[in-house]
């Protein structure tokens, strides 16, 4: 029991980082358990560990749900596509085991690894899961890493001198490889505070899995027809998506930027914006970037609208889910950004 | 929705009486034109042309206090576009997630504009 409290407590503390009181309410809920809990304290010491002594819930149970809580939303995700003929060969078990076995992975075949804040970044979980609507399967692979950003805490002047002191603070983060069946790679990185450019860091993430998904037999799929169809068709689209800013280029690298003022308004509401886009994209301008939110219809009368907020720029592959969401939320957003990029 | 009585407005600031007009104008004009009705206090006083900054600050100080416009302190992203609003400056964090790039940002004076945003009927204004 002494490992599983200490369990628990690991758990509990990621879970905190990355969900909220209510996720995990309802996940004891749905097992018909007591499941309120005004703190996390209370959630843990109450509810959580009380639940794994009776054996109503495992420490499997909670990675699980640490794994759904933890993967999806809060990342800037690049798409590729894998450009061999043989995924099935790919993603077989008997290579994949090969190579867990020649890099000392096979521990993870059983169970995932729950880490906190590891010294460098390292692979936690490697996995199959299968599609039931599909009848097939996809492959995940997970890294942990931990990123050190430094925050300013006091600064004072001597004479000429300028004395700054800065803290540095250590943050936790899930990247993410899923390659699909039909060959499309998502590689979802947490997103950074401290920079938009995550080009360095793609780089960094995939060589850690290279042996498994080598990087040269992947192509990145541009996102720019989704891009240009999100423009194109904004009006129709104004009952499923919320524009905030749209970046339009043309070939003479000359940009008109569109934003909202205030940060609850749409860009469809304004005609003067919209003429003035309209009138660019007919001389031969393309959509370069789109800040936009999904508009989610809400379960109850009582839940408020939700909107997922997703940005469409940086690489040509990539886009983002800034906020962390439900996997329904993510696959939500992931099928429309695919289908408008047919 | 109230409607401000120009009248009153012009007793209570007699020496701005012409401000006032213009600021009544913009404001009516705004709500047959656009729905945003959002002003900077620079657009204001550019278009206003009252005889300081302090006259135009207490006539939009007034119409505050009678509910009539809504002051909003809105941070701004550096990429264009406002990334969250607030309802005093004392509310406004250090550091504040910029959704626009996806990155924390540490809010500076820049960073801050002050918006007014238009609430009542300005409607006999104008006229």
């Amino acid at each position: 029991m002494r490992n599983d409290k200490k369990s628990v407590k690991l758990i509990t503390k990621l879970l905190r980082q990355t969900s909220s009181l209510s996720i995990v309410s309802e996940f004891l809920k749905v097992k018909g358990l007591p499941h309120s809990a005004p703190s996390w304290d209370v959630m843990e010491n109450n509810r959580l560990i009380p639940a794994i002594k009776s054996k109503k819930i495992t420490i499997q149970d909670l990675t699980v749900l640490l794994r759904n809580v933890e993967e999806y939303g809060h990342q800037h995700v690049f798409l590729y596509r894998y450009t061999k003929p043989d995924i099935d060969t790919l993603i077989g078990r008997e290579r994949v085991n090969s190579i867990m076995s020649e890099c000392g992975l096979t521990h993870l075949l059983a169970t995932p690894k729950v880490l906190d804040q590891p010294q460098s970044p390292e692979i936690s979980d490697i996995r199959w899961e299968c599609v039931s609507s599909e009848k097939t399967q996809q492959f995940i692979i997970k890294i942990i890493e931990t990123r050190e950003t430094s925050e300013l805490l006091s600064e004072a002047s001597k004479g000429d001198i300028l004395t700054k002191k800065w803290r540095i603070k250590k943050e936790r983060a899930v990247n993410l490889f899923k390659l699909r069946a039909d060959g499309v790679l998502e590689l979802r990185i947490t997103s950074q505070s401290n920079s938009s450019q995550y080009k360095t860091k793609v780089n960094q993430i995939w060589e850690l899995v290279a042996d498994f998904l080598p990087k040269n037999n992947f192509t990145e799929i541009s996102l720019s027809k989704a891009k240009d169809l999100l423009m194109r068709d904004r009006n129709l689209l104004q009952d499923k998506i919320r524009f905030s800013d749209t970046t339009l280029k043309n070939d003479a690298g000359n940009t008109i930027k569109a934003a909202t003022g205030s940060p609850a308004s749409s860009l469809n509401e304004d005609d003067g914006i919209n003429s003035s886009m309209e009138a660019f994209i007919s001389h031969d301008a393309y959509c370069d970037s789109h800040n936009i939110w999904f508009k989610l219809s809400s379960n109850s009368d009582q839940d408020k609208p939700r909107e997922i907020h997703v940005l469409l720029s940086g690489e040509g592959n990539e886009f983002a889910i800034t906020a962390h969401c439900s996997s329904q939320e993510y696959e939500y957003v992931y099928d429309q950004l695919r289908n408008f990029n047919k | 929705m109230s409607t401000i009585n120009s009248e009153t407005l012009i007793n209570n600031f007699p020496e701005d009486r012409d401000t006032v007009q213009r600021l009544l104008a913009i404001f009516d004009d705004s709500q047959e034109r656009t729905r945003l009705k959002e002003f900077t206090l620079k657009r204001l006083f550019d278009r206003t042309l009252p005889r300081s900054e302090i006259a135009l600050a207490q006539i939009l100080n007034y119409l505050v206090s009678t509910g009539s416009l809504k002051r909003i302190v809105r941070v701004e992203s550096p990429n264009l576009g406002g990334v969250e609003d607030f309802s005093s400056l004392m509310e406004v964090p250090e550091v504040i997630h910029d959704w626009r790039r996806d990155i924390e940002m540490c809010v500076t004076p820049e960073d801050i504009n002050i918006i007014y945003k238009v609430i009542s009927d300005f409607g006999d204004g104008a006229r």
